[in-house]
């Protein structure tokens, strides 16, 4: 007798469990998803072409890219002690830091070559110079990519800092 | 049986009615909701046992879900970034995310933001860095941000957003995300190489610049979830596997 109680009372306690079971798996839930994405794209190519013609060296630097790929450019020169180099171009300025810089960036439409120019005259050649001589006139450019401030308006050339992320292999 | 059930002690005779009767009325709540449930086609009362989501971008369906005739009816184009046509660095886009509640029943909602990096053929790009991808979060305005669950070491691309109030039938929240910009920083992500030759007494000097996020498409994915208020912190414990607190009717997270 004791032992078909023990057995019922079980089985209230179970029939009791079940039906607390059933109310929790009876909650009222919903979920949804949605997703989508944007491709960033910003290859280019820059080429610096450098004649050398009068005593100056003509630098043209030409731009492949697309809208996204702008770049600042900036050169700097250096001469032998004594010769003086004096620079020249439609939208070049002095930088004050012994860079001259392209006022604006290169690359400012879709898929388009643009290309800017940078004359530096080399004046001030020693007066006993003969034909054959040679001396070094070297010219270093640089590019990186533009940089924009907080408001996502591209800052001047510069003022970007030329020493980012970018690493150059050369 | 009777002669048996008679020799029973009281207490366990007491036991075995009072399971009876409990059984007895979850059987017939069971049955009144089927009644109920059938019914609706013919009197459409039962709608305030429906639940139902919708998201909403910059004031459009995304997408939607409602329990409806016996089954989910889901609508929308299930997209988002839909206003960004032309791309570029640094500009923030209009990205207003809100939820509306589309149902029956008031419900506590969340949302889960997903940002991430994936190449051409939509695979996720694991290795390039989420942080480029800001978004313009409300914290304020009801939502709260779960520190636990965003952006943590293990999963950056993540960000889960709780609605601390009941969202009522046909209401909408503010906007969790207001905005959406890729920092111009990642374009300094890059190599570059430069090689020199002379053509034609030129001296031609190439440099080339190659991006790590070049050809990438940045990714946003947001799930929004909601869940009954009646017993919500055991319906959310369930659901969402989530601790949350109810005082009154503000959830906090424990």
């Amino acid at each position: 007798m004791k032992r078909r109680n023990l057995i019922l009372a079980v089985a209230a306690v179970c029939l009791l469990l079940c039906a607390s079971v059933k109310s929790a798996m009876a909650y009222f839930s919903v979920s949804i998803r949605s997703e989508g994405h944007t491709e960033v794209k910003f290859s280019e190519h820059t080429t610096i072409e450098e004649e050398f013609d009068s005593w100056t060296k003509q630098l043209t630097v030409a731009y492949e890219g697309d809208d996204n790929g702008q770049v600042y450019v900036r050169a700097k020169g250096f001469a032998p002690e004594g010769m003086t180099l004096t620079y020249s171009g439609e939208k070049w300025s002095d930088g004050g830091d012994g860079y001259w810089y392209y006022d604006g960036y290169l690359g400012n439409s879709e898929s388009i070559k643009t290309t800017t120019v940078l004359n530096v005259q080399i004046s001030d050649v020693p007066a006993d110079a003969k034909a054959g001589d040679s001396f070094n006139v070297v010219v270093i450019y640089e590019t990186t990519p533009v940089q924009y401030d907080s408001d996502g308006n591209i800052i001047p050339a510069a003022s970007a800092d030329w020493s980012t992320g970018v690493k150059t292999n050369d | 049986m009777i002669k048996h059930l008679k020799s029973l002690p009281k207490s366990v005779l007491a036991m075995l009615a009072a399971a009876l009767i409990l059984l007895a009325f979850s059987t017939v709540g069971g049955a009144r909701a089927a009644l109920k449930y059938f019914s609706e086609i013919y009197t459409g009362q039962f709608n305030t046992y429906h639940i139902g989501i919708q998201l909403r971008e910059n004031g459009e369906l995304s997408v939607s879900k409602k329990w409806s005739s016996g089954d989910w009816a889901v609508e929308g184009s299930s997209k988002v970034l839909g206003e960004i046509t032309s791309f570029e660095f640094g500009k923030t886009y209009r990205e207003e995310l809100t939820v509306l509640n589309n149902g029956g029943i008031s419900e506590y909602v969340r949302a889960t933001i997903y940002k991430y990096w994936v190449d051409s053929e939509g695979n996720k790009q694991v290795d390039l860095d989420p942080s480029y991808i800001q978004l313009e979060l409300n914290t304020e305005d009801g939502w709260i941000k779960d520190p636990a669950y965003s952006e943590s070491a293990d999963h950056p691309e993540r960000i889960v957003l709780y609605y601390t109030e009941p969202l009522a039938v046909g209401d909408e929240t503010t906007a969790f995300m207001k905005s959406i910009k890729v920092d111009p920083a990642v374009k300094a992500v890059a190599t570059q190489t430069t090689s020199t030759k002379t053509v034609e007494d030129k001296t031609v000097t190439t440099i080339t610049t190659t991006y790590t996020y070049d050809d990438k498409f940045f990714a946003l994915e947001v799930q929004v979830d909601g869940v009954q208020t009646h017993n919500a912190e055991d319906a959310i414990k369930s659901a969402w596997g989530k601790d949350v607190t109810i005082s009154g009717t503000t959830l906090s997270l424990d």
